[in-house]
């Protein structure tokens, strides 16, 4: 008997000190002076990653992963994590190089709310959930999802149901059901999937500390293990995406994925204030943000179309002369590449190709190399490029085309293909002079992520249902 | 326990070494708050890289928003200290320290300041909706309503979200477009990620659908339990009055202005509570001083009914006018205003 | 001199903690809770401090005094020892009310506690305090065993039971409103010393664990600094030592001699303990204390026993020599002169005995600093902490033993005419150190 009360108490040691937090307090400071929030995130509409990759079970189609809402903590209880409802969630394709979308995947949702009452700790769920229209599921979403083609526009799912937040075991003994029955079919071939899933992302976060002096040596925890994401999968044929249709002729194609809100006009007065949509949030190639555009860019970034990108100075500058070279340099005594780096604009804003100038001597992954592209109208621009016509590796090398496999990132990106290590490589020069820097060859230390990515649609890790350090 | 010595030991090993946190064990746990959950991640990162200029504005940020919906003031303490060390680490072009730096400015209600503020962080950082968040509520307060509505627009444009929704909706109301102010309110509320902040939409929405004298007497109760501002224990009189307890709305009304009158505070709503609930003279020198500082729609209403209350009803008709110029519909300036026209008449 | 120490501790402590905040609560509008539960064999014991700031000062209408609101309080308490629900009966209340900020009363309401629980096999205890839950506030709640082990729960106030907040820009405010915790019987909680001397000691565990060559020297200061100030504690039988010093006409080396006992001895006591508890923890430490506390005092007093035979020898060869004085002048000198020829060897192995006394019972906190260092690593840096430890104790002793000593020289002439009491100051202290050593080995044996 004192041996499981032990047990009980060691396990319990982390939940020992139980505490409440403060109770929140809606300020209305008075009449005169209305305090409202400030730096309020807006989390639900935040990009965190994109993938494309040739789908490896399905080699005729290619699948594209967007994340939103990073950091979810599966706590379970009343914590749950809808996609907004007054957002537009896009991706984006360009396969003729303008850097303006041919096609573009928008997923809108509205909220089926059954909780009744207004009570904000109603239950998410009245009871376990054993299948996507179990009626304990109170508080459920839908998607519309439309494909725009310049002034076309199809709607391809109705109504789609999106699976819930994964609240818990108790309240979801088998997400992986309810996940395959979130999971539509798409008319003229594909599939797509909408819901939460385990973050597909690995590393240490903690490699950015080295921009202010911190340790690599430190590194090599998965900082995001544990969390989850809300994604939007979606499998199409590779035909769907090819410029004319013909991925022989014209295989490249790149990929972003933005959201967009919308805003609100003071004048002239409606009685419904009503604005345009504007871009909140956008993203192609990963850690865009940490690697490349700083600070006072940052803002500026997430609202610029792509077709803008090469307008702006400030986001050349970065590519061609990054800051985080050079602290490596300060930090590692490794020696910074010389400026600009055209290397790096090649691989963030242009794709690998010998058609620009650049100075990797390789074409793989820029719409230059499409047949049917006209040059003239090709636009350097921020986005993830992708040649489907490589083939599906058979043995995938985490460090992608670096390490001479040209299936990996950046030609697109696959769940497992450790973009910390290869940015970083690539950012002390690897791509120019075709070796790794053995100095970083470590990188973060996490080489790959926790759980295992499945081997067919939609690939990513179920959604966590435990809390955050709990194992 | 002696046995445990060792075990004991290494606790306090790592209390004192390994991190200022461990002494503190509910810091990792009070993780319901996202406010407060964003701040400890700050905490441990700059525990790692105390250099990082940027977390510590963001952490200080974060601490003048956890004073709001907390009501603790020692975050302001902690946000000055923090946006101090940022400063110090980056004294230039720092737009993240200069929005926090403006941020506490306006929740002091130094607005002159907060405004310098708002101006340099929108000059660091000119796409960041925070930025112009800062200089809205600024120039709010000041009376420039031109200067503010531009910035509140540029914020919207730039981030349509919680905090430049309820902004909106502010607007709106102080021009008297109550349906447009709920309008926003309501989009806020769709926008918002946390449960503070739908707390603040939903308090809001009530507000301007006004509230029964239960009601009132009910949720101001449970705000000055909380936290006895001199504001909240206003209102909160106010309904005890109206409940025919006039004993008890005199404490509150003592309550509030003993604690202005000690700590100091917003001479605006000292100015008000003393033109109701206590020396005429004292809510004059109080209104003339905040007007001074500022010629808003709201120290106009304050100077108007401080002069009334002194038997200078002529001198406040003015104020009272500029106080209702863009439009502002406020039950108690309303109240003010008739008072003044009848004792004209 | 103490009080000067004292000084130097706290400010050490407040450098080396990075700022410990001495100013009252954590804002105007804060109230601060802390629950001290003691566990006892039959009962728990609860103190209960509200910290209230101004604001809620000013706000709190309904006081009567202390007892009502603390019977008002009690309710807010909730503890459960397994299925049991513990009931709380206020022993004692108490209410302060220091001046804050603007000339504005604060408040600082005390009150003591009693639950019956018997603690006869395991028992698990929940408490949570859920009083003026919703006002922003410090929220801190310890748990100690007295003849009672307890685990689960912290033993020790960050804030000294709301004295002083600790104000760390990069750690949050305690907000512990529950606590679950086991207790059974066993040995009771070992707390380090509150206050200055118990931060002073984790800082120097901490330095220990951030070792750099500045670090290093500032832990061994530390350590030397600690040391003085736990020999300043009342309990280390400095008067003993000071009365056989000053009754057994001691000289300025002897003093050293005992310094340096009491260095060597409390060095290897700790290393030896230490290495014992790091080793195995079947080893109780508290007993073993207990029994180096019952051997140090019989030493002390083994000591007074014999020096109270030779000043009673003495004593009857001084009267015959002062018999015969008269007639031989010089008599007088010889009496003197054999009875301090006779002790020498006596009074060396006094002297030791004396210093190995003093030293023997290990101080907690040299343990655990020793403990630290051996957690974390650097067990030789550990060592060498407790060497300067010792050191620290020595200089005490032997500052307070050399004071007495010139203090004697100096006025011993003034003394010239309380010479024929002076003869049985040697008996007299002898059995005052007799005493002492009983008075000692007692208490070891029955705390």
């Amino acid at each position: 008997m004192p041996t499981s009360k032990k047990q009980r108490l060691r396990r319990g040691a982390i939940a020992a000190v139980v505490v409440a937090a403060a109770a929140a307090i809606p300020a209305a400071q008075a009449s005169s002076h209305r305090e409202a929030p400030l730096i309020a995130a807006d989390p639900a509409v935040d990009n965190t990653d994109v993938y494309a990759f040739t789908s490896p079970d399905r080699p005729d189609t290619v699948t594209l992963i967007a994340n939103w809402f990073g950091l979810q903590e599966p706590n379970g209880g009343p914590n749950f994590y809808p996609w907004a409802t007054d957002a537009r969630y896009d991706l984006n394709i360009d396969a003729d190089g303008d850097a303006l979308p041919d096609k573009t995947f928008r997923f809108t949702f509205t909220t089926d709310d059954r909780r009744g009452g207004k009570s904000p700790t109603f239950l998410y769920n009245n009871g376990p959930v054993t299948s996507i229209n179990d009626e304990n599921l109170l508080f459920r979403q839908n998607y519309n999802l439309e494909l725009i083609e310049g002034n076309k526009t199809t709607t391809l799912v109705r109504n789609g149901r999106a699976a819930p937040s994964n609240t818990g075991p108790a309240s979801f003994p088998n997400f992986g059901t309810i996940r395959d029955q979130a999971t539509s079919k798409l008319p003229g071939g594909g599939q797509v999937y909408v819901g939460p899933s385990e973050d597909s992302f690995f590393l240490d976060l903690r490699v950015f500390d080295l921009l202010y002096g911190g340790n690599l040596k430190e590194v090599n925890q998965d900082t995001l293990m544990g969390y989850n994401v809300n994604t939007i999968a979606i499998q199409v044929p590779k035909t769907m995406l090819a410029l004319k249709g013909d991925p022989k002729r014209n295989p490249v194609i790149g990929v972003w994925s933005d959201t967009e809100k919308r805003t609100l006009k003071l004048e002239p007065g409606k009685a419904t204030p009503q604005g345009d949509f504007v871009q909140v949030s956008r993203l192609g190639n990963p850690l865009v943000n940490e690697v490349v555009a700083s600070a006072p860019i940052k803002d500026a970034f997430n609202a610029l179309q792509p077709v803008n990108d090469a307008k702006v100075q400030a986001l050349l500058d970065r590519v061609n002369d990054p800051e985080l070279a050079r602290l490596i340099q300060q930090i590692y005594g490794i020696p910074a590449p010389k400026t600009p780096r055209a290397d790096l604009v090649e691989i963030f804003l242009t794709g690998i190709t010998t058609k620009a100038g650049g100075p990797i001597k390789a074409d793989l992954n820029s719409q230059l190399n499409n047949a049917d592209v006209d040059p003239k109208k090709f636009q350097p621009s921020e986005m993830l490029r992708l040649n489907m016509g490589v083939p599906v590796a058979k043995d995938p090398n985490r460090l992608g085309v670096l390490a001479g496999d040209l299936q990996g990132f950046p030609n697109g990106r696959r769940l497992t293909d450790d973009v910390v290590d290869i940015e970083i490589q690539a950012v002390v020069g690897a791509a120019l002079t075709g070796k790794l820097v053995p100095a970083l060859a470590k990188g973060d230390r996490v080489d790959k992520n926790d759980v295992r990515f499945g081997d067919k649609f939609p690939y990513v890790g179920l959604p966590r249902n435990r809390a955050v350090n709990s194992n | 326990m002696w046995k445990s010595l060792p075990l004991l030991a290494a606790l306090l090993a790592v209390a004192a070494c390994a991190s200022p946190q461990a002494a503190t064990p509910a810091a990792q746990q009070s993780a319901s708050s996202s406010l407060q959950h964003n701040a400890e991640s700050l905490q441990a990162k700059l525990r790692r890289t105390p250099q990082d200029a940027a977390a510590w504005a963001q952490l200080g940020a974060t601490h003048v928003e956890l004073a709001r919906v907390t009501f603790d003031p020692q975050h302001y303490s902690r946000a000055e200290r923090a946006l101090t060390e940022s400063l110090r680490l980056k004294p230039e072009g720092n737009g993240d320290a200069f929005i926090g730096r403006g941020a506490l400015a306006n929740a002091k209600h130094d607005f002159a300041a907060a405004r310098d503020w708002g101006q340099r962080a929108v000059t660091a950082l000119p796409d960041n909706a925070s930025a112009q968040g800062v200089l809205v509520d600024a120039l709010t307060q000041l009376g420039d309503d031109a200067g503010a509505s531009v910035a509140l627009q540029r914020m919207l444009d730039l981030r349509p979200g919680v905090a430049s929704f309820t902004r909106a909706a502010y607007h709106f109301e102080l021009h008297g477009r109550v349906d447009e102010a709920r309008e926003a309110l309501n989009r806020a509320l769709e926008s918002a990620s946390s449960e503070a902040e739908r707390d603040f939409c939903r308090f809001q929405l009530d507000e301007l659908k006004g509230r029964t004298n239960e009601e009132a007497l009910e949720v101001y109760r449970g705000l000055v339990a909380k936290a006895p501002s001199p504001d909240y224990l206003v209102k909160y009189g106010k309904a005890l009055d109206k409940a025919g307890k006039p004993a008890e709305a005199r404490a509150q009304f003592d309550l509030a202005l003993q604690q202005l009158r000690a700590l100091g505070g917003d001479d605006l709503t000292a100015a008000l509570i003393a033109a109701d609930h206590g020396d005429p003279a004292e809510a004059l020198r109080f209104a003339e001083k905040e007007w001074a500082k500022r010629q808003s729609v709201f120290t106009a209403d304050a100077l108007s009914w401080a002069l009334h209350v002194n038997k200078r009803s002529a001198e406040a008709l003015q104020y009272s006018d500029k106080a209702v110029a863009l439009g502002w519909r406020d039950p108690e300036v309303l109240r003010h205003r008739e008072a003044i026209l009848g004792s004209l008449r | 001199m103490r009080v000067f120490l004292l000084t130097v501790f706290g400010l050490f402590g407040l450098l080396l903690m990075g700022g410990v905040a001495q100013a009252h609560p954590l804002s105007n509008l804060s109230v601060n809770h802390y629950d001290g539960l003691r566990v006892f064999p039959d009962r728990v014991e609860l103190r209960s401090v509200v910290d209230s700031a101004e604001i809620p000062t000013l706000q709190d209408r309904d006081f009567v005094d202390a007892r009502k609101r603390c019977t008002e309080r009690a309710k807010s308490l909730n503890a459960m020892a397994d299925e049991q629900e513990l009931k709380f009966e206020v022993r004692d209340a108490d209410v302060v009310r220091p001046p804050g900020e603007a000339g504005l009363p604060t408040m600082r309401l005390t009150c003591e506690y009693t639950a019956l629980l018997p603690v006869r096999g395991e028992v698990e205890v929940t408490f949570s305090d859920s009083y003026l839950k919703d006002k922003p506030g410090w929220r801190e709640i310890t748990v100690v065993g007295v003849d009672v082990s307890v685990s689960g729960a912290p033993s020790e106030s960050v804030t000294n039971e709301l004295r002083n907040y600790p104000d760390d820009l990069l750690s949050s405010p305690l907000d512990v409103r529950a606590v679950r915790f086991v207790a059974q019987p066993g040995e009771g909680t070992v707390v380090t010393p509150p206050g200055a001397l118990g931060e002073a000691t984790k800082a120097a565990v901490g330095l220990v664990g951030d070792l750099t060559p500045v670090v290093g020297i500032g832990a061994v200061l530390l350590s030397l600094v600690l040391g003085a100030s736990h020999a300043l504690l009342p309990g280390h039988g400095k008067t003993v030592m000071a009365a056989y010093l000053a009754g057994s006409r001691g000289t300025r080396r002897d003093a050293l001699l005992v310094g340096a006992t009491v260095t060597i001895t409390h060095t290897a006591g700790v290393l030896v303990l230490g290495l014992l508890l790091s080793v195995s923890s079947a080893i109780a430490g508290e007993s073993v204390l207990r029994w180096l506390g019952v051997a140090s005092g019989l030493l002390v007093a083994v000591i007074g026993g014999v020096l109270l035979r030779s000043a009673v020898r003495n004593r009857g060869r001084k009267r015959h020599d002062h018999g015969h004085g008269h007639g031989h002048g010089h008599g007088h000198g010889h009496g003197h002169g054999h009875g301090h020829g006779h002790g020498h060897g006596h009074r060396r192995a006094g002297l030791v005995g004396m210093g190995v006394a003093g030293g023997l019972v290990p101080s907690p906190s040299a343990l655990v600093v020793l403990l630290g260092a051996i957690a974390l690593g650097r067990t030789w840096f550990g060592v060498i902490l407790v060497l300067a430890y010792g050191l620290g104790m020595a200089a005490t002793l032997t500052a307070a033993g050399l004071l007495l000593v010139s203090l004697r020289d100096r006025f011993s002439h003034r003394l010239a005419r309380f010479r024929k009491y002076a003869d049985f100051t040697p008996l007299g202290t002898a059995a005052l150190v007799m005493l002492v050593g009983v008075g000692l080995a007692t208490r070891a044996l029955a705390g």
